[in-house]
């Protein structure tokens, strides 16, 4: 009978110590196999990703490039880190932000290659206002989620969750727009 | 030292277009060669047509009455009396739509573009009023009438007599809007120019159209010490205006005169129904940084990939089916409204840097350039159009200065002065030519 008892003790100690594996592996993502690579939406980036953020040069003349690197579970929790570092601005003094300080994210999602950002109306009313400056303002979250996520081809402004035809009388953001990394050289 | 950045910025403009076009062409083979397939299954009866003889003659079987040609160009009167055809106008009066038992086409005023089945033809030469009477190029029997009477027309080699065919459905020789890489090398290559917009285009300019930008609830950029942009640019512009009317004697149109709301598109519309032949909005500008200062001078730039993403997928749609009726394209019409400035994007460049050039010369400022960006209120505009950025208000030195009366006068005479370059030019017959 003691065997009995001593083998059932045995396997019971194996359960829980497998067990407590387990539920290691799940808290530590680090050390169990690595989550499939998938690359749809939705799926899981759970490894860091380093994204170049587009701002403005000091002079406001071209799109300038800074690093981050986000760590997101999804595509659209990715865009939307991205934006969120856009709207809090460069960490270079060189740069110039592009989105006033004020705004905020209402929502992201992902639909059939395009991307909707939708931002608070006040962009409209806190944004600086010359053409350019409302060009580069347009393009630096285009360019950032275009250049930096594969899977989306355009990109879709929408302020209060609604189409408008430009954030500040100038730039036409009617439609889903492809990014323009020519910025970069302060070319159209 | 200017440098006069115009022609480079454009060729690169058009060059980023092209390639855009290129990379959809598999895309764009598959829809032309569906079109193709549509176009071909036109019934051809020659045993019972009726024929029309291009000089003013009367005209037997079921079209009686006369076809009045004058300089290769046709009174859209007679079309609509011998056609049976009725006409609508749009409220603006800037649009035309013919409709007959096979269908309805439309017209803008002043661009040689014509509208139906969710297709566009390109025709030799603007509908337009010439001598008071609005007329179409001949090529429009050919083009465009099929569809609206819905029976083939053809045109003898000597343009001496048009046959009509009977028949169930005429065709419309047009194509998508993928053919636009086709018509922007036209213009490229000078070969299409912009018809005279009356009988005098050589006599300089007749109307200017000026819009004070924003206005209304919209306030635009404002100075640290309070100065508003629409105020200032009103300002700007009521003073350009009294020197045009005055030194050059040209009518200027406003599209504000006060402080209210005017729409993007309303802006661009009016330009278009006062048949102006030169279209600028003023506007001031700002940045982020209080620092940045200069003077910029835009015209508009094209990204077919936009036409393309957004609207040939629905155009692809629409151009294959049966109903022949232009009115239920929007879609089409859009491709209208933002293709009616490529006709005239060399004069857009050649003027925007004559204004660039004028600016900084006499006020001494920063030059910023001339550059090409996809700015609303161009889109649409049937005729030379520019958007120039009088200086910083968000740099407060620039800001003390734009408010005085002076400095405001001094930028409204700069403006002139390239105005009236760009005038003296238009009479030379020089304008927007001899460049690359």
């Amino acid at each position: 009978m003691k065997k009995v008892v001593k083998a059932f003790l045995f396997i019971l100690a194996a359960a829980v110590l497998a067990a407590a594996v387990l539920v290691l592996l799940k808290l530590m993502p680090g050390i169990g196999p690595a989550p499939p690579a998938g690359k749809g939406p939705g799926a899981a980036l759970d490894e860091p990703k380093m994204v170049d953020l587009y701002f403005a040069d000091a002079d406001g003349r071209r799109l300038a490039l800074e690093a981050r690197e986000l760590t997101a579970p999804s595509l659209e929790e990715s865009i939307h880190q991205a934006v969120r570092e856009l709207i809090a601005g460069p960490r270079k003094e060189s740069l110039s932000p592009t989105i006033p300080e004020s705004v905020e994210i209402r929502s992201v999602y992902f639909r059939d290659g395009i991307a909707y950002v939708d931002l608070t109306p006040n962009l409209s009313d806190k944004h600086p206002g010359g053409s350019w400056a409302e060009l580069l303002t347009v393009y630096s979250i285009i360019n950032t989620v275009t250049e930096n996520f594969s899977e989306v081809n355009r990109v879709q402004l929408l302020l209060g969750g609604r189409e408008h035809d430009t954030l500040a009388g100038h730039i036409d953001i009617s439609r889903p727009l492809p990014g323009r990394v020519q910025l970069l050289a302060g070319d159209w | 030292m200017f440098l006069n950045p115009t022609s480079r910025v454009f060729s690169r403009g058009i060059f980023n277009a092209l390639e855009e076009i290129r990379m959809r062409r598999f895309y764009i083979a598959v829809i032309l060669l569906a079109v193709c397939v549509a176009l071909t299954g036109t019934p051809v009866d020659a045993g019972n047509s009726t024929t029309i003889l291009l000089k003013n003659l009367s005209v037997s079987g079921g079209h009686p009455g006369s076809l009045k040609v004058n300089n290769g160009r046709i009174d859209i009167d007679s079309i609509v009396s011998v056609f049976s055809l009725r006409t609508s106008v749009d409220i603006m009066g800037d649009r035309l739509d013919l409709v007959g038992d096979g269908g309805s086409c439309r017209l803008l005023l002043g661009s040689s573009l014509v509208l139906s089945r969710g297709l566009f033809a390109v025709l030799t030469e603007p509908f337009d009023t010439v001598n008071g009477k609005m007329s179409v190029p001949l090529d429009f029997l050919t083009k465009a009438l099929p569809a609206v009477i819905g029976k083939s027309v053809a045109m003898d080699r000597n343009r001496q007599s048009l046959k009509v065919g009977p028949g169930g459905s005429g065709s419309f020789k047009g194509v998508g809007p993928e053919k636009l890489d086709r018509y922007a090398s036209f213009i490229q290559r000078g070969q299409f120019e912009p018809q005279s917009r009356g009988e005098n285009s050589y006599e300089g300019l007749r109307v200017v159209v000026l819009d004070p930008g924003h206005g209304g609830r919209s306030d635009g950029a404002r100075g640290s010490t309070g100065t508003v942009e629409k105020d200032l640019v009103l300002s700007v512009s009521q003073k350009l205006k009294n020197m045009l009317e005055e030194d050059l004697g040209v009518k200027v149109v406003l599209t504000r005169t006060a402080d209210y709301y005017v729409g993007l598109k309303e802006r661009t519309a009016i330009a278009n129904n006062n048949r102006a032949d030169l279209f600028m909005s003023v506007h001031a500008n700002a940045a982020f940084r209080k620092t940045v200062q200069g003077y910029e001078t835009y015209y508009l730039s094209f990204s077919a990939s936009d036409l393309e993403a957004s609207q040939l997928a629905q155009v692809e749609n629409k151009a294959l089916g049966v109903d022949g009726g232009a009115g239920d394209a929007p879609l089409l019409e859009a491709i209208l409204w933002d293709m009616a400035q490529l006709e005239f994007i060399n004069e857009s460049g050649s003027f925007a840097s004559q204004v660039q050039k004028s600016l900084v010369r006499s006020m001494k400022g920063k030059d910023r350039g001339v550059r090409q960006a996809p700015l609303a209120v161009l889109m649409g505009a049937r005729m030379p159009a520019t958007l120039v950025e009088i200086g910083f208000i968000s740099n407060p030195s620039e800001e003390i200065k734009l408010n005085r009366d002076s400095h405001q006068e001094r930028i409204a005479r700069a403006l002139f002065d390239a105005i009236s370059d760009y005038n003296r030019e238009l009479i030379r017959g020089e304008a927007g030519r001899g460049r690359p």
